[in-house]
């Protein structure tokens, strides 16, 4: 499984790591705290994802074979939004912050207000800098998320496309086929299927309790139309033609039965749409394999096969992304150089980054990994040993950007009740774009 | 002999007994279909943690799980650290329930059966302490409390909570109700104690609110989820909840832990209930009769 | 020994009037000594946390760094927000639900549990209660399965004895507020049965004896009896479940994240998803702060309406 990593890029990182040590050794000298330049430390890691905890401790050997340090790892686990409450806490009393903590994208935005990401995160840029390749290799649709003023705060976990997933052998069975190209033909035979098998090609999430579920369902066609939420000065850029013909098509959709509406896609209700054959296809993130089917029916591998969604007649792309973590560690802290260091040679190694995917599911966010040949030669058993890497390199130009705001929570508040009153038939489509945009400008300026 | 079981019997040798035998069986009738509703979500709890994950949201639902598995209580006792979250739960609930307790029948106590200057404007201070949204103070307290060194989750998850205004409105509430004042004043004249009185006298005949008190207090601990959140930072001081809450987050739902978990976490306060429903039931005429 | 409480002279008003007449002046120093310990803890943990909101609701802050002084800009600010005007119209319909369907029905449930030789008391008494001893996170779970419009349990009962299901049970913004009601008296009616419990083995028999002498029947037993005897219990329960309820927070965040479009946010829900989503600290704080006045005032009102002011003086 694991190959030996390519000597040259290996002593590249490093020595470029050891400027990058000396460099914050300078900055660190007015803090009261000495900075830890080799040996023995112990890292505090906030996660709420056990995966990553995982793939974290396995790279603890790498890491120290890595740079001057012998690492240990302190996980605390908590949930994704705690995550940030615990930090700023922590922060304001002047004790126990982490060195280290995974940032799901939906509770990150918080870290933009005001601000906090200056005061508490690590700048990577400089780091990132300093690695001979490594800026350009980034993907920029995925340090966009995280980062603010040209400054990157975190560094993400995946590269989490949207892609789609279908029953293979119920399409067979059914007469479907399984390559339409477009949105607007897939939806015709939606429809068709709901009528004669009372089964969905497409979900849309009403899961009151998390506003980030009902907006997901919206935001993956949404940003695959070339819509968006936020443009690149965090400036509101949701109320447009394509979110419309987007919101529309998914309003259609559920009068016809080509879409089905479930309250969560990874509890009871998904499950059973699952089970019965209610559900047979669904646009999602390329993890949503490991968290949404596996664990929910593990009777139906090897049935399961993923494409690339069908296009919008009218435009757009191919994928659009969904989801992520980005790590970040903590500034101004003994252990802040150790930690960037170790995460910079676990996380965005070529070696680190091919183990990622093959323990934890999540895609490279270097380009260049996208080449690995071990990779593209992955079968993938659940979805009966399809090649799925290849597509999903196929499909890594089409990612688009995703630019955040701090005020991204209350446009998930308002746009999820509108999105709801739209799915219903209360409100059109237009008017449900307009109240959000109108609801997000009253709430947002407080 | 309690107090009601005297005057319905009086009661019911008035009523002609055919007519009793269907107002009884309504009653149980009405008994059991509200038992229905409170336990049958339970129950579908109880059985979906013995099945595997697969199963547990199986349609229609299974009420008998097949195949049975006791892989969820394994995989939680065995892979997770649900044991120091079950101690540090109960340890912290009950030093917090038993502290608790004594701090508000004193204080209920002092306000039931005292005139002192001052006393409407501190009872109206204290009633008013219960209005106080807990998101108001939670943030200054977190930083009060780190900032002067009691963060410790030993300190912080039980002293600023032994003294609820809650409990001593409750106590006063139930010593004004059930303390007789001819009782206090007979032992005054004996010589005794303030302090003496209320151990002595007061406490026992409280026992049945004392119980309810104690039964709320407890809840309030074990169950609280928000302020342990904040404060603990040390995953190995987890409360239950937190822990609880740790299997079950965002895209990764691990319903069939977190059935056992819930199974497991309310042994405990079912346990109290039950050792302290003697408490709860026994007559205000045996207290005073020890006392 | 059962003397000492007998007679009808073991009312409220009574003993509160027979507590006036006797002043124990020399001993006057017991009081603030039984007293003491809540007041130590208060201040520390209670005022001086409180005075710091006072003053952070006065200024904007994102919960790190120095907060800028606004003065009652987030006050003006309420006044005009939308969201918080829903949420303080919810929240009293909570506290509705609270304080005339689930507490009645809890004083319903204990009366029927004292019953005169009753069976398996301790049977119905604990499976009652129970529900309030289940984590929240459970709760969600099993409520959010239950009234799932596709697959809950709820519709698929009622689609097999009337034919209709496909009720949105938390996808409606006024059935929404329905579920939550369900859920509470699901979550708190058994437990504040044990509060009626508790007060209803404190009334003295004696005054059931003398009603059953003077012929009275069950219902008026219970109003001429029962009622005026449980009356502080009654005004404990009432208040508590009114302050309870006013801040209720668990039952819409875990199961309709306040949806749909804010039909049931409650205020501490909007003060929650301020601070600790928006990191709108002085915002929320100046929230906080209006509930609070909100809460003391009415409970003030209430103390007057159920006496409790006549029987503390």
């Amino acid at each position: 499984m694991y190959t030996p990593p390519p000597l040259p890029r290996r002593t590249l990182l490093r020595g470029a790591l050891g400027l990058g040590t000396a460099a914050a050794l300078a900055a660190c000298g007015r803090d009261s705290t000495t900075a830890r330049t080799s040996g023995d430390v112990n890292l505090a890691l906030w996660t709420h994802d056990p995966g990553y905890e995982a793939f974290f401790r396995k790279g603890v050997p790498e890491a120290d074979g890595l740079t001057d340090f012998r690492y240990h790892l302190t996980v605390t686990r908590a949930g994704p939004a705690d995550i940030v409450t615990k930090l700023l806490a922590q922060a304001v009393a002047g004790r126990g912050t982490p060195d280290m903590a995974g940032f799901e994208i939906g509770s990150f935005p918080r870290m933009l207000r005001g601000d906090i990401s200056e005061r508490l995160l690590h700048d990577f840029t400089p780091d990132i800098a300093t690695v001979p390749g490594l800026k350009e290799d980034l993907l920029p649709a995925r340090t966009a998320p995280y980062s603010k003023d040209g400054r990157v705060y975190a560094l993400d976990s995946d590269t989490p496309m949207v892609v789609y997933y279908y029953r293979d052998d119920l399409f067979t069975e059914y007469g479907l086929a399984k390559d339409t190209p477009t949105w607007e033909e897939f939806a015709e035979l939606g429809a068709r299927v709901h009528k004669d098998h009372n089964a969905s090609l497409c979900v849309v999430s009403t899961n009151g309790s998390d506003t980030a579920q009902i907006v997901q369902s919206f935001q993956m066609l949404l940003y695959q139309r070339g819509g968006a939420f936020f443009d690149a000065d965090q400036k509101l850029v949701l109320d447009s033609a394509e979110a419309e013909e987007v919101l529309r098509f998914l309003c259609e959709g559920l009068r016809s039965g080509f879409v089905i509406d479930i309250s969560d896609y990874y509890g009871a209700a998904m499950q059973t749409a699952l089970k019965q054959g209610r559900v047979i296809g669904l646009p999602m993130a390329i993890w949503y394999k490991s968290y949404g089917l596996v664990p929910n029916v593990p009777e139906q591998k090897g049935k399961w096969r993923v494409r690339a969604m069908p296009r919008f007649a009218e435009g757009g792309g191919t994928t659009a992304a969904l989801g992520g973590t980005g790590f970040g560690v903590i500034k101004d802290k003994a252990n802040t150089r150790a930690a960037t260091d170790f995460l910079l040679n676990t996380w965005l190694t070529h070696e680190g980054q091919v183990r990622r995917f093959i323990e934890t599911g999540y895609l490279p966010t270097r380009r260049s990994v996208f080449e690995d040949r071990q990779l593209r030669g992955l079968k993938d058993d659940f979805c009966g040993g399809q090649r799925l890497f290849g597509l999903y390199r196929d499909l890594l130009p089409d990612v688009p950007p995703q630019h955040t705001s701090p005020d991204q929570s209350i446009l998930f508040d308002v746009l999820a009740g509108n999105l709801l009153r739209a799915y219903r038939g209360d409100v059109s489509p237009r008017s449900a774009l307009r109240r959000t945009a109108e609801e997000f400008r009253d709430q947002a300026g407080r | 002999m309690s107090a009601t079981t005297s005057a319905t019997s009086i009661r019911a040798s008035v009523r002609s007994s055919a007519g009793a035998r269907t107002r009884r069986g309504l009653l149980y009738l009405t008994l059991v279909l509200l038992l229905l509703a409170f336990l049958a979500p339970l129950v579908w709890a109880l059985s979906g943690s013995f099945k595997p994950r697969g199963d547990i949201f199986a349609y229609p639902p299974k009420l008998v799980p097949d195949p049975f598995t006791l892989h969820n209580y394994r995989a939680l006792i065995e892979d997770q650290p649900f044991a120091r979250w079950f101690v540090m739960s109960t340890v912290v609930a009950v030093v917090a329930t038993v502290v608790s307790v004594f701090v508000c029948a004193l204080a209920g106590y002092g306000f039931a059966k005292f005139r002192f200057a001052g006393k409407r404007l501190l009872f109206g201070v204290m009633f008013s302490s219960l209005s106080i949204p807990f998101a108001v103070i939670l943030v200054p307290l977190f930083v009060i409390l780190v900032k002067t060194g009691l963060g410790s989750p030993w300190f912080a998850l039980i002293v600023p909570w032994v003294a609820p205004a809650f409990g001593i409105f409750m106590m006063q509430q139930y010593i004004v109700q059930s303390v007789p004042d001819s009782v206090l004043e007979a032992a005054r004249i004996d010589g005794a104690s303030e302090f003496g009185i209320f151990r002595r006298i007061v406490l026992p005949l409280l026992r049945p609110s004392l119980g309810a008190l104690a039964v709320w207090t407890f809840l309030q601990s074990y169950n609280s989820f928000l302020w342990p959140l904040v404060l603990v930072s040390d995953s190995s001081q987890y409360t239950l909840p937190l822990g609880l809450q740790t299997l079950f987050v965002s895209e990764q739902r691990q319903y069939d832990l977190v059935m056992a978990g819930a199974v497991l976490a309310v042994l405990p306060a079912v346990a109290l209930f039950v050792l302290l429903r003697k408490q709860l039931l026994e007559g205000l005429s045996t207290g005073a009769v020890k006392g | 020994m059962t003397t000492a409480i007998a007679g009808p002279a073991g009312t409220t008003r009574e003993r509160a009037h027979a507590n006036r007449t006797a002043p124990r002046l020399k001993q006057s120093r017991a009081p603030y000594l039984f007293i003491a310990p809540f007041y130590v803890l208060y201040v520390l943990f209670m005022l001086v946390p409180v005075l710091v909101s006072l003053w952070l609701s006065l200024t904007e802050w994102v919960g790190l760094g120095t907060p800028h002084w606004v003065g009652l800009r987030n006050y003006r600010l309420l006044a005009t927000d939308v969201s918080f005007h829903r949420a303080l119209g919810n929240t009293g319909v909570f506290v509705m639900i609270a304080v005339f369907v689930v507490v009645p029905l809890a004083l319903l449930i204990a009366q029927a549990l004292n019953t005169r030789g009753l069976r398996v008391r301790d049977l119905w008494r604990t499976a009652y209660f129970v529900p309030i001893v289940v984590s929240p996170i459970i709760v969600a779970l099993i409520f959010g399965l239950i009234f799932d419009r596709q697959f809950g349990l709820l519709n698929s009962v009622l689609r097999a004895l009337f034919g209709t299901g496909g009720v949105d049970w938390l996808g409606d913004p006024g059935l929404a507020k329905v579920s939550i009601g369900l859920v509470m008296l699901w979550r708190w009616t058994g437990y504040l049965t044990v509060f009626f419990l508790a007060g209803l083995q404190a009334v003295p028999k004696e005054l059931y004896e003398a009603a059953a002498l003077d012929g009275a029947g069950r219902i008026r037993t219970f109003t001429t009896v029962t009622l005026p005897a449980l009356k502080p219990v009654t005004a404990f329960v009432v208040v508590t479940s009114f302050i309870g309820a006013a801040q209720i927070f668990e039952e819409p965040y875990l199961l309709t994240g306040g949806g749909p479009s804010e039909s049931t946010l409650s205020v501490t829900m909007f003060i929650y998803r301020a601070a600790f989503q928006r990191q709108q600290f002085g915002y929320a704080a100046a929230a906080a702060v209006v509930l609070f006045v909100l809460v003391f005032g009415l409970s003030q009102l209430f103390n007057r309406l159920l006496g409790i002011g006549r029987a503390t003086s």
